[in-house]
């Protein structure tokens, strides 16, 4: 990725943080930087187009993963076992 | 594709941990994912020689992936232990583990960009 995507990247984030209620602003700066890199996958593993929003609140909440989170992971790391599958 | 893996100090250890090996294990996935795809259209039209090449490089890169998996199972279950019990848990070996599943998830996201660009692969070639 490029100086100038990252900048656009950053300012696409913050927009949209905005628009949320400036939920960025709202978290610890140091995690900033993993909402870029979560968008930017983002953009081409469909895995996490759904992830970077939901990073975000899990973290601020501090709650341990639950149960579910933690059977999702548990398939995915299964499924890394048969990579002609994915 | 850039995969970058940090311990934020904020929330759960827990909650941090299972962030980063997501997010390393969709990298993964993802890539993978991609991967595939492209190697279908690469064997469709490929001549013998060519054909030989590219599943030598789909058996390493798949190799790797597996690895790969097995790391991330036994980081995890390092979590869940922790999780259950932090005391009778080695953390720093947890940690230790995290770091590695980072940068072999990089790594793996690296040949596979290699392979799909026809770049040389950092991997021994048979003779």
């Amino acid at each position: 990725m490029t100086a100038e995507q990252l900048a656009a990247l950053k300012a696409e984030v913050n927009s949209v943080a905005a628009t949320a209620g400036g939920i960025i602003d709202a978290v610890d700066p140091g995690l900033v930087p993993f909402v870029v890199i979560g968008r930017a996958v983002a953009a081409t593993a469909p895995d996490l187009v759904n992830d970077v929003e939901k990073w975000i609140e899990s973290i601020k909440s501090g709650k341990d993963p639950t149960d579910e989170e933690n059977a999702v992971l548990s398939d995915k790391i299964a499924s890394l076992m048969h990579p002609e599958t994915l | 594709m850039a995969v970058s893996v940090g311990l934020v100090a904020c929330g759960s250890l827990n909650r941090n941990l299972y962030h980063a090996e997501t997010l390393a294990v969709d990298g993964v996935r993802g890539g993978t994912h991609t991967y595939n795809a492209w190697l279908a259209t690469q064997t469709n039209t490929a001549d013998t020689n060519a054909l030989a090449k590219l599943y030598r490089e789909r058996d390493q890169v798949y190799g790797k992936v597996r690895n790969f998996g097995a790391l991330t199972k036994t980081v995890d279950n390092l979590r869940l232990s922790y999780a259950t019990n932090s005391a009778n848990t080695n953390l720093t070996a947890l940690q230790t583990g995290v770091t590695a599943l980072e940068s072999q998830s990089q790594d793996i996201i690296d040949e596979i960009t290699a392979a799909m660009s026809g770049k040389p692969i950092p991997w021994p070639q048979t003779p």
